[in-house]
């Protein structure tokens, strides 16, 4: 699971029936700097993902994120989904170990 | 399974309902040398590992399906070992 800043949402007209009721959200991986408190934008470098989201997540918010096959495990059977929205974070308790 | 470091946890608003009861923490992939390797990864934690404390994190799916009991968990990450700070 990865952590990261939602920065947009897609809206589809045509969609697969899985995704009736549920929303796309992009997110960007936060990056070692964010875990500390850094501002989320400018964003992290790395590409942005497209999360499948049935928890409510909205602009802004920060989130917990699967990829890959557990990404697909909370659904019954195959699904189309290459990551999954697992929470959505309130606070972040973060202290790197400094040398 | 990867060797990493405890660097903190979270606090979640909402989550996935087999996530419930479990603590989440933020581990710090960590290289032969103890070095930090990567970003940061959140992991699920019923050990009970301090902050800074060296793990071993597993990235096995289905272990931690049967962990928290939930086949629809879409969880992965676990702590299955504390490394002996004297080792």
């Amino acid at each position: 699971m990865r952590l990261g800043t939602v920065i947009g949402r897609i809206t589809l007209s045509q969609k697969e029936p899985l995704y009736e009721g549920a929303s796309l959200l992009i997110v960007q991986p936060l990056s070692k700097a964010q875990f500390a408190g850094a501002p989320t934008v400018p964003l992290a470098k790395g590409s942005s993902v497209i999360v499948f989201d049935q928890l409510g997540a909205g602009q802004g918010n920060i989130i917990g994120f699967t990829e890959g096959a557990e990404a697909t495990q909370p659904f019954t059977g195959d699904a189309p989904v290459d990551a999954y929205n697992a929470c959505i974070v309130e606070r972040i308790h973060y202290s790197p170990l400094t040398p | 399974m990867n060797y990493a470091r405890i660097d903190g946890n979270i606090v979640t608003a909402a989550c996935h309902p087999s996530m419930e009861g479990f603590r989440t923490v933020i581990c710090q992939p960590l290289d032969a040398e103890g070095n930090d390797e990567g970003t940061p990864v959140l992991a699920i934690d019923c050990l009970g590992a301090g902050l800074h404390e060296r793990v071993i994190l597993s990235t096995d799916g289905s272990a931690t399906r049967e962990l928290v009991g939930d086949p629809k968990t879409p969880l992965r990450n676990l702590i299955v070992g504390i490394v002996d700070p004297t080792s």
